[in-house]
């Protein structure tokens, strides 16, 4: 069934009304705007009598209905325009809109040929009028367009108006007005039947054809431009969102920073008291070197995160060292076997945040849904060729082949985390020159495998931690 | 409720209006007449005045004719009293055209009043006066039937085109005062009865 017209917001009404009522009279008056145009046709006429020529008869016949379109078309846009910007719009079915439109635009018609004396055609008119609603309906309800509209109507109009010319068609009530039965007399008397018979079918054919074509390449191009613009809001949409989470995960890291920095302020507080109770004992020594120890590791912290380019020359087992005082080595669900390789090159990383990098592929690995009894996490770190492969082994339930590829979009997720700590973990390797690689088997588990190149490899930036001053 | 009546309202308008619009025109008189395929004898000479009654182009329809006839003939669209000197015959074409009579710049009462001169001075003339009638389909065309109707005091023939609104007008005419009537079947076989009025 006929869709329904999208009430789409109306700006500016009373121009369009204005308008709408503006093309009306046009239409109404177009008869003595073009009246010359008009007397041409008879002088056409009289000459193709007197030449014998049909090819007179069918330049009238193209002249008289491209009039006729015109002044139907004018009054067609004219009262839809009105009807559409009125509070008929909202208060009438669509059906009830059809209904007004077709009345009123045949009853100007009829008052027009009885105040111009200019006789109309009211099959062809009708007809004509039918089809351009039924395609008004299905045009404008999705394009919003009187300028399509236009393109439309005045070629259905077009259309039927060459069927007032064909003498086939007069047993119809085809062509019953002053000029078209002229046409159809000359060319009875001519022996041009045929011609006007077969270029009346020459020009309505095509003509209604590509009105209906028209219509529906203007319906699928707005189809099309509305999807457009619904997928770009969405991914807009989607890349807000994503922005947003990464932003979040950055804040939750700097939270998880700060918590750290805690520890050696703990440590600082302690010693302080003590010195301040161990005055005098000889212990003023060691405690400040301590203090100054925790100083500088709460420096290399803040420095470490706040320039992430900022990079340390390390030994692999300092880097985990500090890994693994942040595990929940407690846990008895989970087993963690940690082995270490003696002979490993220094790697040139930021500590802190490699850490938290090589912390999320831990986390992701104990909070994966595991078939055993306990969830077994084996870390090894062996030297590679031209640097160390940190590798994270877990006997989860693994990860689909159609997964693998996904696991590295912001947001996207097989546990219902925030789908952000991998992602986030291969900016921070990738930063640090490194690689980071997984594979994974369902029911049997996943391997991580980070890859960070020796430092003696690498050419040494000049950039050192910075002290916090 | 409301919205019930008001499609019933426009509805009923709306079928009234087509009817209107579309009205049937006069009956078509289908039944099977008899007329003269032309006149057995000639009833006026040449030169002929022929002359439009309603200014439709079907005027220039018969002066072609006239001219493949090789009929003596004056064309003059809008023939006054004073042109008619000299002849013997006027051949009004009638068929009403709104167009035609704007395009002559003259009003339809301007017209009628043409020709209602135009018929006196036949008559003082003692002038042959033959109608001949080819357009006419249109439903309303009030106009030419009332031309039809002036014309149709005075004429001595009728020729017409059968199956059109007008030949039962030209029937009735014929009818009413004894007028030999010549209904033709297409357009270009009015020759032989307009030829058979002067030969």
């Amino acid at each position: 069934m006929a869709s329904e017209i999208k009430m789409s917001k109306i700006k500016h009404p009373k121009i369009f009304l204005t308008t709408g009522i503006f093309l009306i009279g046009l239409g109404l008056l177009f008869p003595v705007f073009s009246q010359f145009v008009w007397f041409n046709i008879i002088r056409t006429l009289r000459e193709a009598i007197n030449t014998g020529d049909s090819g007179h008869l069918i330049l009238a016949s193209a002249t008289i209905n491209f009039l006729y379109a015109i002044q139907s078309t004018l009054i067609f846009m004219g009262t839809m325009l009105v009807i559409f910007h009125s509070k008929l719009r909202s208060s009438l079915k669509q059906f009830d809109i059809f209904l007004v439109s077709l009345t009123s635009i045949i009853f100007l018609h009829w008052t027009n040929s009885l105040i111009f004396e200019l006789p109309w055609e009211p099959i062809s008119t009708i007809l004509a009028l039918l089809i351009t609603l039924f395609l008004f309906e299905k045009l404008f309800g999705e394009t919003n367009s009187f300028i399509q509209v236009f393109i439309v109507s005045i070629q259905v109009f077009f259309a039927f108006h060459w069927l007032n010319i064909m003498p086939l068609f007069s047993s119809y009530r085809f062509g019953q007005s002053d000029l078209h039965y002229s046409i159809k007399i000359a060319g009875i008397y001519l022996n041009a039947v045929a011609v006007l018979n077969f270029t009346g079918f020459a020009f309505f054919l095509p003509f209604i054809i590509s009105a209906f074509i028209t219509a529906t390449l203007f319906i699928s191009y707005s189809r099309n431009i509305h999807m457009m613009r619904e997928n770009y809001e969405k991914e807009g949409e989607i890349r807000d969102m994503r922005m947003k989470a990464l932003e979040d995960r950055v804040y939750q890291e700097v939270k998880s920073l700060v918590h750290d920095l805690k520890t050696p302020l703990v440590t600082i507080r302690g010693l302080n008291s003590l010195m301040f109770s161990a005055n005098g004992q000889g212990k003023l020594e060691e405690y400040s070197e301590r203090i100054e120890n925790s100083v500088a590791k709460m420096s290399e912290m803040i420095s470490s995160f706040l320039y992430e380019s900022s990079r340390q020359k390390l030994k692999a087992s300092e880097l985990i060292s500090y890994i693994r005082a942040q595990l929940p080595l407690e846990d008895e669900r989970i087993r963690f076997v940690i082995s270490v390789d003696e002979e490993l090159p220094d790697i040139y990383v930021n500590k802190i945040r490699t850490a938290r990098a090589v912390i999320n592929i831990l986390e992701n690995a104990i909070i994966v849904p595991c078939r055993h009894s306990y969830k077994l996490i084996n870390v090894s770190v062996k030297p590679a060729e031209k640097g160390i492969e940190i590798i994270v082994q877990d006997n989860g339930i693994g990860i689909k082949e159609s997964d693998l590829q996904r696991i590295w979009e912001v947001g996207y997720s097989t546990n219902n985390t925030s789908g952000l700590g991998l992602p986030f973990a291969r900016n921070i390797i990738e930063d640090n020159e490194g690689t980071i690689d997984i594979k994974s088997r369902e029911n049997v588990g996943t391997t991580v495998t980070i890859f960070f190149p020796k430092a003696d490899s690498l050419k040494l930036q000049t950039i050192e931690s910075r002290e916090l001053r | 409720m409301k919205q019930m009546v008001f499609r019933t309202i426009l509805l009923t308008f709306l079928i009234i209006l087509l009817i209107i619009t579309n009205m049937p025109f006069k009956d078509k008189n289908d039944s099977v007449i008899f007329t003269l395929p032309g006149l057995p004898r000639p009833i006026a000479k040449t030169p002929v005045v022929i002359t439009s009654a309603g200014q439709s182009t079907d005027t220039y329809i018969i002066r072609d004719i006239s001219n493949q006839q090789m009929i003596r003939s004056f064309f003059m669209p809008q023939a006054r009293a004073a042109d008619l000197k000299d002849i013997d015959a006027i051949v009004f074409v009638v068929g009403y055209s709104s167009l035609g009579t704007k395009l002559q710049n003259i009003s339809y009462e301007e017209e009628k009043n043409r020709i209602e001169k135009l018929l006196e001075k036949s008559k003082n003339n003692g002038l042959m006066v033959l109608t001949i009638a080819i357009g006419g389909e249109h439903p309303h065309d009030n106009k030419t039937e009332e031309l039809l109707r002036l014309i149709g005091t005075q004429t001595d023939y009728f020729i017409g085109l059968r199956g059109s609104s007008n030949s039962s007008i030209l029937t009735e005419l014929a009818k009413e005062r004894n007028i030999p009537l010549t209904l033709v079947g297409g357009v270009k076989d009015i020759s032989e009865p307009f030829a058979s009025a002067f030969r």
